[in-house]
């Protein structure tokens, strides 16, 4: 089964060439890389392009990353996609495994697996299942029938509505026990952790999740 | 006793937020999240803000039947023991004006004071990755449109 890989960007220049060359190092390589470059204001779109001749880059006005997201898996053409932070790498056999498993498993319609914190700091290994967009291996069809990626105010949580909202439209989605990816802490930066403003965003989440109740409490 | 304590929410971890005057809370703790029932709402909103029960109430809370001194008790050691607020030591309130506000709304309940708690997004909560990347260094960023 062919795969493209997505990734939202957004002044991701530090990071985007580490973050694709764990793409090109996969054991098995996508048909195609989409970054969407989210009206990023550094060299995130000239360094991604120049990675390799399977990248494409799509530019957009900043809208979020969930935004970018959206726009990505619009743009897949393979039977799958798999997504990817654009400060996060996978491992060598991550697309590999995720596809066997979902060639395996016809009933699942998307896949994620473990992650593990990584940089120079104390919160690094740290490792726990990721249902993150850096692990997430899904049928392209399955992912667009869920529907946009929605931003949170405050920018936190886009990936918990979205998963929320698929699980409660029967996606079948599984989590695999491997170690497949890296998420990655900088160390000393300010906005890791608690933040009011953007935990905002988190509320949303389950406000929206409520809301979504209240209508099928309705029409039941 | 617990009618006339002062509160705070438990910790950063506690993230409490009003969508068209309706609270919700999440602990990202444990991945739970908190809705209320209409004077729920109104008596979590006071006490989160520094307003003791007593206060909310006043003198005259027999005008609700809804709103029995049992109650409201019951429902903030729900609080309590959901670890969304604890006690405070100082005994500063909360902004003027807010206690007469909230009396008129509480009075105008429906329901009795009632918390609801959900954990169906909890390993969802659990493993979101905080973008821990600085503005203009990247997300999160939305820029107002």
């Amino acid at each position: 089964m062919n795969y493209t890989a997505v990734i939202p960007a957004y002044n991701a220049s530090e990071t985007i060439e580490e973050c694709l060359g764990s793409i090109m190092a996969q054991s098995v390589l996508p048909q195609r890389i989409i970054v969407v470059d989210d009206g990023s204001t550094d060299a995130t779109a000239k360094r991604a392009a120049g990675v390799s001749d399977l990248v494409e880059v799509i530019r957009q006005a900043n809208g979020g990353v969930g935004k970018a997201t959206t726009t990505g898996l619009a743009a897949s053409r393979t039977e799958l996609t798999a997504t990817l932070d654009a400060d996060d790498l996978w491992l060598r056999d991550k697309s590999e495994r995720q596809i066997t498993y979902l060639a395996a498993h016809p009933e699942c319609d998307g896949v994620f697996g473990a992650m593990r914190t990584f940089g120079a700091d104390a919160r690094a290994g740290d490792e726990g299942p990721g249902w993150s967009r850096t692990t997430m291996m899904i049928r392209t069809a399955a992912a667009l029938r869920v529907g946009p990626v929605i931003d949170p105010g405050g920018g936190r949580g886009d990936m918990i509505d979205w998963l929320a909202r698929a699980r409660e439209m029967g996606v079948q989605l599984a989590m695999m026990d491997t170690l497949l990816s890296l998420r990655r802490i900088r160390p000393g930066s300010l906005s890791y952790g608690r933040d009011a403003a953007r935990d905002r965003g988190y509320a949303q989440v389950a406000w929206l999740a409520l809301q979504r109740r209240k209508s099928r409490d309705k029409g039941s | 006793m617990i009618l006339s304590s002062r509160f705070a929410l438990a910790s950063d971890n506690i993230v409490s937020e009003s969508f068209d005057g309706e609270f919700v809370v999440v602990d990202l703790t444990f991945g739970k999240y908190f809705s209320f029932s209409d004077s729920g709402n109104v008596i979590w909103q006071a006490v989160s803000s520094g307003l003791s029960a007593a206060e909310l109430l006043g003198v005259d809370q027999s005008k609700n039947p809804l709103l029995a001194v049992s109650e409201v008790e019951a429902f903030v050691l729900r609080l309590l023991e959901a670890g969304l607020i604890v006690e405070r030591a100082d005994t500063e309130g909360a902004a003027d004006g807010l206690a007469d506000s909230l009396r008129e709304q509480l009075q105008n309940a429906a329901e009795k004071p009632d918390i609801q708690v959900f954990d169906d997004l909890a390993d969802l909560f659990l493993a979101d990755p905080i973008h821990d990347v600085e503005e203009p260094a990247g997300w999160p960023v939305v820029r107002p449109t």
